[in-house]
């Protein structure tokens, strides 16, 4: 991939706790996700997975190493400036949704865009247009618990994507959705890395992974193994159709 | 009784894996024990057993027995009695022509009695040797010295006075005189005098500094019996006596019949059955036990609405921890508990923390009242008994605690035994269903009590019926705040982004944030609606002020008997000290002594019959109040009296300084020995020489039962001026009445000034009126003075700091839950003020909906109770209030304090002390 890159992950670690319950969950990871590149992060349990997304996405510090979105080192940034990249630049997709609850889909969808001081009318617009990309415009004033599973996590893609967002950040986006639904959810990121932002897609399912342009593998800490996905995932979904 | 004690397990364990949270609760449920312990141990501290009281006021004597001069009744206590009466519902006829002698007394006890020297109380005026102010003080005649009356002072200081030269005095007066032992005072007694000067001052040398057991804070002078020479025949005197086997209720009795009541140590000890006491027979009612009832309803309406207070703000924190553990109590479902099992942990829950809280509330109340009672005495200037506990009250207090604990954890426990185990257990949580049986009920509670306070201001006149209504429509909107919070959840989309969450969350989590808007509802309300009638009564008295001085005049108020050249000398002196323009002195005729002296003869204005009122002076019918000729009484404020008799006596210059200018044609007629009058119906006879009649009122005998009337007149020159002023009929010139025989003496100085005096020049001629013997104090008038800031002040006060309370509660847990929130907040990007800014709007719309809300309902009730007194003052006859105009004033400044102010100031606390970072939770992945 010759694209720009967005995310540069470079000797990064991160440990919990001291003593006798410290723990390694990072031990010095270098990663680049480039423009119009999804980037599939696979292991085990405990592999530190999650641990790698909040760290790209400014959420949690690391103990080592640093990591730099679109040039900008996220160690030299104030705690504003670091809610000013979530706002504008990183979209974040977490696998329980992470939906408020109070606000309606369309409010939920034009939050960032309203914590960055854009009028509610027009955040509005702007989450209206992005909820219509994600199939949902009609469920626009529903609240979260009047919505399916499948409905709320494109809500949630919905809300990563508002925006010009030029990194998007999914843990376990489709965790708890069926197979079809899933699918869509994937369908989505896919289109917006090939529109020319980086995704990292978080998974422990393959079948997922096939939808990345690369594979990374994670073990205690550490990238052990890094692949072209074997089969594309419009490959696997004719495999499943001739199965059928 | 096993699954108690496994709720109660259950509960204690929880607890302390939760002890932020359970300290929060236990320290609400911990204020209202508090309070009561304290409130019982300052109580029971302050009650002086009658054996000690005794003893304070008679040392080693039996008894004190007073001479009151008439067969009397009395209760054992003598804290009441009453003469007794004839057939006819008289007072018998006196016993004595002059006060009992310890002669007289001594032979009305049984042999072998020692009678001790007299004892009496009575006010004294004390003036500071320098002149430059005064103080007021009691003088007490006792021989201190006396060895049976050791026991009734504390010595402080110095010896007990010797002589008739000498005084003790009390620590308080010392201090407001800066005066020790050693030091020369000059004191003049408050008396009649009737040879036309004071009392002369007497110096007087201070040996020592006394404290009276009974009173000791009060500013007293102990002197030697006699030492004070006074001609005031009320002043009470008693003499302490020693009887062998003390006095008996028989002995009582009959030294009743002679004239004289009893204070016995013995009947203190050991009074006689009520059947045996003639006086509750008598006078029934006058035993103080309405009152003491009355006090007691008081304390426990206040009890209520505080523990009320308690239980709605303990209540979200348990229905927050119910919340909490919903999987577990899926669980214990799952495994058998039913709704019956579940409901009894969440009371548990109450009890153990109940518990907590009554034994800590309890105990700090105890501490509490042991510090500030020291000053508990000070503040209420009474004696204390000593510090004492009562186990039994404590212990009810303690379970007052555990019984708000279990109230407040009722609505929970209701909550959770109807959750579905399958959905606690799989997490689902969806909206939950409004519930309606609650509002309908608080509904019915707002129309009966709705209808209570329009029946009770409109239809009844009561103010007791009003106040009767508030109860159930308070409660009843209580109530319904879970249905007013969730209604209020539909604003939220016209507010910004922080206000939208916190009013949607607020709507959606009713169990936490519905109580607190209860408390401050409820709190507000209550406190609205006394402010209410308070700024109301202020606007009342401040639009009906009525003086009988313009703005910046003055009067110096004389006592009766002041002769002409003291006045006269007097006024010299102040005006000297004034910016006045003119001062005048008024006469009046005097009340007289009460001594047995025929009532002196009172002049009044006879009018033409068609000049008369035209409803026999009853002023506040609806006839008399359109009719002109009638309702010239005076109303308003008294800054000095004319004496018995609205005819005063005067020169020009009282005409001038009356009407603040010269009027020519009046003060010719005065000079010319005539009359000046203020109401032209006054006038005998109009045209071109008017005149005035002016004739004497019928005189009665010393008991009022035999009148004679008076048929000599005068008819004198007058003149008309002004309007009708009330107080003052008519200004005669000294002397015209002579051939009546009525005799004016100096009633007042009056000051016309160029300006409103100064504090300090208010002083300085107030102290040269002390240095007259004068009593009263010298008045500036400065207008309508308002003391209300200090109630609506309180009122705010209390309001405010339910509402801080409750609001940090409800905010502290909505936090707490929005927990995921404020980390999905953060993820995409909110600034990290934004948990601050999530906590002030959490706050400022719990208080926010309160105070609204209890501010509205506060002002019905309000203008119930103002309404309701109007009439009742409109139903009695001869009332001439029922002639204003009832003000309904809104306190505004109250209002806005609370309503705008105080929520601002909840919401700035809450984000002042919300921690701002945001604490991500380790996701394992």
């Amino acid at each position: 991939m010759s694209g720009t890159a967005i995310l540069e992950l470079r000797k990064l670690t991160r440990t919990h706790g001291k003593g006798a319950a410290e723990v390694h969950a990072l031990r010095g990871v270098d990663l680049i996700v480039r423009a119009g590149e999804l980037v599939a992060v696979m292991g085990p349990s405990g592999s530190g997975k999650s641990t790698l997304l909040s760290l790209a996405g400014g959420l949690d510090s690391p103990s080592g190493g640093e990591v730099v979105i679109e040039n900008t080192p996220l160690g030299s940034q104030s705690k504003s400036q670091l809610a000013a990249i979530r706002r504008r630049s990183v979209g974040y997709v977490f696998q329980d949704y992470n939906l408020i609850p109070a606000l309606t889909a369309a409010e939920n969808v034009a939050l960032p865009r309203e914590l960055d001081g854009v009028s509610a009318r027009k955040a509005r617009t702007e989450a209206l247009a992005a909820l219509e990309e994600v199939g949902l415009q009609a469920e626009a004033d529903r609240f979260p618990d009047e919505m399916s599973g499948g409905q709320q996590q494109r809500v949630a893609i919905a809300r990563a994507l508002i925006g010009e967002r030029r990194l998007i950040l999914t843990d376990e986006p489709t965790g708890a959705l069926d197979t079809e639904t899933g699918e869509t959810v994937l369908r989505l990121l896919r289109k917006r890395c090939d529109e020319g932002a980086a995704g990292v897609l978080v998974t422990h399912e393959a079948r997922h992974a096939a939808w990345a342009d690369r594979i990374v593998f994670i073990r205690d800490g550490l990238i052990v193994d890094e692949s072209a996905p074997s089969q594309r995932a419009e490959d696997l979904l004719v495999s499943d159709e001739v199965q059928a | 009784m096993s699954s108690w004690r496994l709720a109660l397990r259950v509960a204690r364990r929880e607890a302390w894996r939760n002890k932020k949270r359970s300290a929060l609760v236990v320290a609400m449920l911990a204020l209202p024990v508090a309070g009561a312990s304290a409130a019982d141990t300052l109580w029971r501290s302050a009650q002086i057993p009658a054996e000690q009281k005794a003893a304070w006021q008679m040392g080693s004597y039996d008894a004190l027995i007073r001479d009151v001069g008439e067969p009397m009744y009395q209760s054992p206590d003598r804290s009441g009695s009453g003469p007794v009466l004839d057939a006819a519902g008289h007072s018998l006829p006196s016993l004595r022509d002059s006060p009992a002698s310890v002669a007289d007394l001594r032979a009305l006890l049984p042999a072998g009695s020692h009678v001790g020297q007299p004892q009496a109380l009575f006010g004294a005026q004390v003036q500071i040797a320098n002149g430059s102010g005064r103080a007021f003080g009691q003088v007490q005649n006792s021989d201190l010295a006396d060895p049976m009356m050791a026991g009734t002072v504390d010595r402080i200081a110095g010896s007990a006075p010797a002589s008739d030269d000498e005084v003790a005095l009390s620590s308080a007066l010392a201090g407001e005189l800066h005066k020790g032992v050693g030091d020369t005072i000059t004191m003049r007694t408050a008396d009649y005098y009737t040879n036309g000067t004071p009392p002369p001052p007497k110096s007087v040398r201070v040996t020592g500094i006394y404290n009276s057991k009974l009173s000791p804070y009060d500013e007293m002078v102990f002197a030697r019996p006699g030492a004070f020479a006074t001609q005031n025949n009320f002043i009470e005197t008693d003499f302490p006596v020693a009887v062998a086997g003390g006095v008996g209720w028989d002995l009582t009795q009959r030294l009743n019949a002679q004239g004289f009541t009893v204070l016995s140590k013995k009947l203190l000890a050991d009074p006689p059955p009520r059947s045996q006491v003639p006086y509750y027979h008598v006078y029934p009612g006058y035993d103080g036990s309405s009152s003491s009832n009355a006090k007691l309803a008081v304390v426990a309406i206040a009890l209520s609405i505080i523990v009320l207070e308690v239980v709605l703000l303990a209540g979200p924190a348990f229905a927050v921890s119910a919340r909490r553990r919903r999987r577990d109590f899926g669980l214990l479902g799952a495994a058998g508990a039913d709704g019956r099992r579940l409901r009894r942990i969440v009371l548990a829950d109450g009890v153990v923390l109940g518990a907590a809280g009554g034994v800590i509330g309890a105990v700090a109340g105890i501490v509490s009242a042991a510090a500030v009672l020291p000053w508990f005495g000070h503040f209420t200037r009474q004696p204390l008994g000593g510090f004492r506990l009562e186990p039994l009250e404590l212990l009810a207090a303690a379970a007052l605690g555990v019984g708000t604990g279990l109230v407040a954890a009722v609505a929970p426990a209701i909550t959770t035994a109807r959750q579905d185990v399958l959905v606690a257990l799989t997490g689902r949580r969806g909206q939950s269903k409004m519930p309606w049986k609650l509002p309908v009920v608080g509904l019915v509670g707002i129309v009966i009590g709705t209808a209570l306070i329009l029946f009770g201001a409109f239809y009844h006149g009561n103010p007791l019926l009003v106040a009767a209504g508030v109860v159930p429509g308070e409660l009843g909107l209580v109530a319904c705040t879970t249905v007013l919070v969730a209604w209020s959840g539909k604003l939220a989309r016209w507010l910004p982004l922080t206000g939208r969450l916190a009013l949607r969350d607020g709507a959606r989590n009713r169990g936490r944030t519905a109580p607190a808007v209860a408390a401050i509802m409820a709190a507000v309300a209550g406190a609205t609606t006394v402010a209410m009638v308070i700024s109301s009564d202020d606007a009342q008295q401040r639009r009906y002020y009525q003086s009988q001085l313009r703005m910046g005049q003055a009067v110096a108020g004389l006592d009766a008997g002041l002769a002409p050249d003291a006045a006269n000398r007097l006024l010299q002196q102040i005006d000297a000290v004034l910016p006045t323009r003119e001062g005048a002195v008024l006469q009046g005729v005097g009340f007289g002594n009460g001594d047995g002296q025929a009532s002196p003869l009172v002049p009044s204005v006879i009018r033409k019959p068609g000049n008369n009122c035209s409803s026999s002076g009853n002023a506040s019918t609806a006839v008399s109040a359109s009719d002109p000729r009638c309702g010239d009484d005076y109303a308003g404020m008294e800054q000095f009296t004319t004496g018995a008799s609205t005819v005063v006596a005067g020169g020009p210059e009282l005409i001038r300084v009356l009407l603040g200018h010269e009027d020519p044609a009046a003060e010719a007629v005065l000079k010319a020995g005539g009359a000046v009058v203020f109401n032209k119906f006054d006038l005998a006879g109009d045209g071109a020489k008017p005149t005035v009649q002016i004739g004497l009122q019928g005189t009665c005998d010393q008991q009022q039962q035999t009148c004679t009337p008076n048929t000599a007149s005068a008819t004198l020159p007058a003149a008309l001026v002004g309007s009708p002023r009330g107080d003052i009929s008519a200004v005669v010139a000294p002397g015209a009445l002579d051939r009546l025989g009525v005799k004016f003496t100096p009633m007042a100085l009056l000051f016309d000034t160029t300006r409103t005096p100064t504090s300090e020049e208010e002083t300085s001629a107030d102290s040269l009126v002390g240095a007259s013997g004068i009593e009263q104090r010298f008045y500036v008038e400065r207008g309508y003075q308002s003391q209300t800031w200090a109630g609506l002040l309180a009122l705010g006060a209390v309001a405010g700091v339910v509402m801080l309370g409750a609001a940090a509660v409800a905010t502290g847990l909505a936090i707490t839950d929005a927990q995921s929130d404020l980390e999905t907040l953060a993820a995409v990007g909110a600034r990290p003020r934004v948990r601050r800014l999530l906590a002030g709007s959490q706050a400022a719309v719990t208080a926010g909906l309160g105070a609204v809300l209890g501010a509205a309902f506060g002002l019905l009730p309000a203008a119930g109770i103002i309404e309701a007194k109007a009439q009742q003052i409109a139903s009695q006859p001869g009332n001439l209030l029922a002639r204003q105009e009832t003000q309904f004033a809104p306190p505004w400044l109250y209002l806005a304090a609370v309503v705008v102010a105080l929520p601002l100031l909840a919401a700035a606390g809450a984000a002042g002390f919300t921690r701002s970072r945001i604490e991500m939770r380790r996701r394992r992945g």
